[in-house]
């Protein structure tokens, strides 16, 4: 029994110092599964932008995650990661509020989820209302 | 995909004709006193226009404050005097952005190069977008009332925002305690199963793995 929570200790320990070691982040993306997204959007009167999704493999929700336009300057990026049983097809939805909570944009798309893969793309919020 | 981008590549392109059609639209809501309305539609003709016109911004103020915004107003209202320092009007402007919370230390920004559109000198009761042709605009398309009519809907609450924010507070307070919680948990059992989320996003990571 002791030697086996030494071994876990040990397996947790060498896992932390993987990650540290990891400074750049390339080991640790490389192995995970996620999907960065550029997003864009108007940002004039935006005060957060709230994402939501599904996967389509594992049937699974996930969000909603709430940003604040602060901690979004113009064409940044925010990542998912997933399972690697996710790895299919995952559909994200973004919206962005302003201050009194209304929607301005809107936008969903669905994308690429490749296990044990970093993919990259692009989502792009326009205004809903018809003018 | 490529034509959704190229339609909206070219609807967002700088127009005058959608500058005008947006304003249009704007002045009409505006005397329904549809104030939403009449911001989007403000906003869509200030960028949709070929330059940046101080009139526009002094409407979008006007749209804010009578939204009860008073924060965007007083900051359209100060665009408004960057773009047009030598306004008729400024003594006045200047009076309602410190009204409405604003400050007026800020070095007035140098006015942008002679705009596309031909502009009249901005007064009270602007008319952003002149009429191609001489002739005399309507008045309805004019009078945009300085202080918001008697009839118009009281303004939101200044509670409103508090729920906001207190939402968003408390959004985050708990995914922050999740977060703390999983991971203090995580390091007390020293199970490795669920890895350390890496930083994929320049701005934020979301895990959506099922803790």
């Amino acid at each position: 029994m002791r030697a086996a929570v030494l071994a876990c200790g040990l397996a947790a320990l060498a896992s932390l110092a993987g990650c540290a070691g990891a400074g750049d982040g390339s080991a640790t993306s490389a192995q995970s599964t996620g999907i960065v997204l550029t997003l864009h959007f108007d940002h004039y009167q935006v005060q957060t932008v709230s994402l939501s999704g599904s996967t389509f493999a594992t049937s699974r929700r996930f969000g909603p995650y709430v940003v604040s336009e602060d901690d979004l300057p113009r064409d940044s990026t925010v990542g998912f990661v997933f399972e690697p049983d996710d790895a299919g097809t995952a559909m994200i939805c973004g919206e962005s509020h302003d201050d009194t909570g209304q929607v301005r944009q809107a936008g969903c798309d669905y994308f690429d989820v490749v296990a044990a893969s970093v993919t990259k793309d692009s989502l792009t919020l326009v205004d809903p209302t018809p003018h | 995909m490529m034509a959704a981008v190229l339609t909206l590549v070219l609807l967002a392109a700088p127009s005058e004709a959608v500058s005008r059609a947006h304003f249009a639209k704007a002045q009409k809501s505006f005397t329904q006193h549809d104030w939403r309305h009449a911001l989007d539609e403000f906003t869509a003709a200030s960028e949709s226009a070929p330059s940046e016109l101080p009139d526009l911004w002094f409407d979008i103020a006007q749209c804010h404050r009578n939204l009860g915004h008073q924060r965007q107003a007083a900051a359209a209202f100060t665009r408004y005097l960057a773009l047009a320092p030598e306004a008729p009007d400024r003594d006045k402007v200047r009076s309602l952005i410190l009204s409405l919370g604003g400050k007026l230390d800020e070095p007035p920004a140098p006015p942008p190069p002679a705009p596309a559109l031909s502009a009249p000198a901005p007064s009270i009761d602007p008319a952003p977008l002149p009429a191609p042709a001489p002739e005399p605009a309507p008045a309805t398309t004019t009078a945009l009332p300085l202080v918001p009519p008697a009839d118009a809907p009281p303004p939101p609450k200044a509670h409103r925002h508090w729920k906001v924010w207190t939402g968003v507070a408390v959004s985050v307070a708990a995914v922050a305690l999740g977060v703390g919680l999983g991971v203090g948990l995580g390091m007390q059992s020293g199970s490795s199963s669920s890895p350390p989320v890496p930083a994929l996003g320049s701005a934020a990571t979301f895990d959506t793995r099922p803790h």
